[in-house]
């Protein structure tokens, strides 16, 4: 009987979870419903769904910042998104939106679920063992949740943190410390909900790609499995590199497609990055300008950069987007809480200068290889194929390719200005900040595999036609 | 000699970076000694240039043995299959700590075990430890983060010691001890 119960209590917690964020969410969402409906395919219009969940996140964040009392956020944060379902109920009735569910869709959804079910267990049913996700995330969780605040309360300024890096984005703690918050106590188990809470979004997205087909396997094995054990384990590296995967997967669809809806997706999975790590603040700004770059290079009559900023709702939530970064900036000045790794002080260039001399970038690069080498490989066996077969390319890896170079150049400059012993911080780190580049990496192996298929499934026909004329 | 003919047809750039990327990645192999990734991926371009049938399991063949190999994949279907197994064969305890104040400290090493049970039971406010038990990352980190929101405080006279440190603490009234960690009063 407890275990019914107990199943049912992890049933409701994840249904009112994703009830409580697509509600905040459908606010900024619905606002453009009819925009979205008119620019976004009809059979793709599910995609709209992880907007909602990835824009909830964010307004809940901000929210929490906000008030800065978990008990009240969340009571506005309830009533914000009780009045978003609400939208969404409405703007059904009115047939202002409308999902065609058929049998493609239903597969696209049962596999959601299916993956969810499956990612459950290694998320939810291990306790927190690694080190930065007790002594980092899970701790900033616990220590919100024990003051009941995401504010100076909370105890950041305590001597004895110090090693917890408190200068680092909330967003997953604070989701982890709402959930506790209801359940009305700590353990080392449900906080671990709020990665969950974190993927389904990028869930939603990834098997909005699904074709029966060997590079959509290759994708989803990639990203979905490819990051062990950086997605399950509390580390917030696996989470923002599969958000930059994402990012860039859309970005290419987008070139391919030209729909509205991959490159506002693209960009809501950017927004996402600089709550996630402090890594995420230049990867969005890498991001959204490959995105930039993009959108002028593929500017079409109904959407243009100039005719967005134009826009004043389409600015009301890009500023809603950046305010929970503003807010966090504003309280650690406020609160005197600086990043230990000082960069872009006069120090961190002289750290730069001296360890171009010293012979560490033999030591730097050999432990950037090591890391990607599996990616490249892969992606070298592609690029052979397509090669040998003389294929001709699309531009749809391209912002995957920009991505990956110039983040893997930015992680290698961090290891040059590092003030901690070089050897140490790379032998404790650099498994899993070069993830993105591998996640990365997977996406332009994805488009050149789908290139080579879509070679394939064009050059068939003109075989068969030969054969028979022959 | 077609295959031969084919090479000569590939644009020149083309066959140069080919013949590179091919070298770099067999010569990495070789000198790494993982012979049979230097195999794959020479056999798999010869594969790729010699049958004239251009087929796509050419390259699916080799990529799925890249996935296999040079991904972390496997481990990852492992862990998810030991877990849901584990979760699935024995539903109400897995269930059961999700729902259970405190639970999953089991992981923990004895030490801050101890030291939480001292700090739960006895209801401390605050607490210190010895200069030698705060050295030890391990241990400090680990009980910071647990025993929170009781603080660490540099001037609380409950104090965790080794028993080794017990000399420099005569003042101090022994309460608990529990092999080589004790607790020790000092007001």
């Amino acid at each position: 009987m407890l275990t019914a119960i107990n199943a049912f209590k992890l049933a409701f917690i994840i249904l009112l979870g994703g009830l409580f964020f697509f509600g905040q969410g459908w606010i900024i969402v619905g606002t453009f419903t009819s925009r979205l409906h008119s620019i976004t395919p009809k059979n793709r219009i599910t995609e709209v769904i992880p907007l909602a969940i990835i824009c909830g996140l964010i307004v809940n964040y901000a929210i929490a910042l906000i008030v800065r009392t978990l008990s009240i956020g969340m009571i506005v944060g309830g009533v914000i998104a009780v009045a978003g379902l609400g939208v969404y109920i409405w703007q059904i009735s009115k047939n202002l939106i409308s999902f065609e569910c058929d049998r493609s869709k239903w597969v696209h959804l049962a596999g959601i679920g299916f993956i969810s079910v499956l990612f459950l267990g290694p998320i939810l049913f291990e306790p927190l063992q690694e080190w930065d996700a007790r002594s980092i995330w899970f701790f900033h969780g616990k220590m919100i949740y024990s003051a009941g605040t995401i504010g100076k309360q909370a105890g950041w300024l305590h001597p004895s943190v110090v090693f917890s890096h408190i200068d680092y984005p909330n967003l997953v703690p604070t989701i982890a410390a709402q959930i506790m918050t209801i359940s009305g106590y700590w353990n080392e188990f449900l906080p671990k909900l709020s990665i969950f809470f974190m993927l389904i979004p990028a869930m939603f997205w990834l098997l909005s790609f699904e074709r029966k087909s060997f590079s959509y396997f290759f994708l989803v094995a990639t990203l979905l499995f490819g990051f062990y054990p950086w997605l399950w384990n509390g580390y917030m590296d696996g989470i923002l590199a599969l958000y930059i995967s994402i990012a860039v997967l859309l970005l290419g669809r987008y070139i391919a497609t030209g729909n509205v809806i991959d490159i506002i997706s693209s960009v809501s999975c950017l927004c996402i990055l600089p709550y996630l790590k402090n890594e995420g603040i230049p990867a969005a700004l890498l991001g959204c300008s490959v995105v930039f770059v993009t959108a002028t290079l593929k500017q079409k009559p109904r959407f243009s950069i100039q005719g967005t900023l134009k826009k004043w709702n389409l600015l009301l939530v890009g500023l809603i987007g950046i305010l929970p970064l503003v807010l966090w900036t504003v309280y650690k000045q406020q609160w005197d809480i600086h990043n230990g790794l000082g960069i872009g002080s006069a120090e961190s260039l002289q750290h730069i200068l001296a360890r171009i001399q010293d012979g560490s970038t033999k030591i730097i690069l050999s432990q950037t290889f090591s890391v990607i080498e599996g990616s490249l490989f892969l992606l070298s066996l592609i690029v052979i194929a397509l090669l040998c077969w003389k294929i001709p390319t699309g531009k749809e890896y391209l912002p995957a390719l920009v991505v990956a170079c110039l983040y893997c150049l930015g992680m290698i400059l961090i290891y040059y200005l590092t003030p901690l012993d070089l050897v140490l911080h790379l032998e404790t780190s650099i498994d899993r900040t070069m993830i993105p580049v591998n996640g990365c990496l997977f996406v332009v192996g994805y488009y050149i595999l789908f290139t080579i298929e879509r070679w394939f499934s064009k050059e068939k026909p003109k075989a068969v036609i030969k054969s028979t004329n022959g | 000699m077609n295959w031969l003919n084919r090479l000569i047809h590939i644009k020149t750039v083309k066959y140069v970076s080919l013949t590179l990327l091919i070298l770099f990645w067999a010569f990495h192999y070789y000198v790494e000694k993982e012979y049979f990734s230097a195999i794959l991926i020479v056999a798999s371009s010869i594969l790729l240039v010699v049958i004239r049938k251009k087929a796509l399991v050419t390259i699916i063949v080799p990529v799925l043995f890249g996935l296999m190999f040079y991904t972390p994949i496997e481990d990852a279907l492992t862990k998810i299959s030991s877990t849901t197994v584990n979760a699935f064969s024995n539903p109400s305890t897995t269930l059961y700590n999700l729902f259970k104040p405190n639970s999953g400290r089991e992981i923990l090493s004895w030490e801050i075990q101890w030291v939480n049970s001292i700090i739960d039971d006895r209801n401390l406010t605050d607490y210190q430890l010895s200069p030698k038990l705060f050295s030890d990352l391990f241990v400090h980190q680990r009980i910071v983060e647990t025993a929170w929101p009781v603080k660490l405080e540099t001037d609380s006279k409950y104090v965790f010691i080794f028993t080794e440190e017990i000399a420099f603490y005569s003042g101090c009234e022994l309460i608990d001890q529990k092999m080589e960690i004790a607790y020790v009063d000092c007001h």
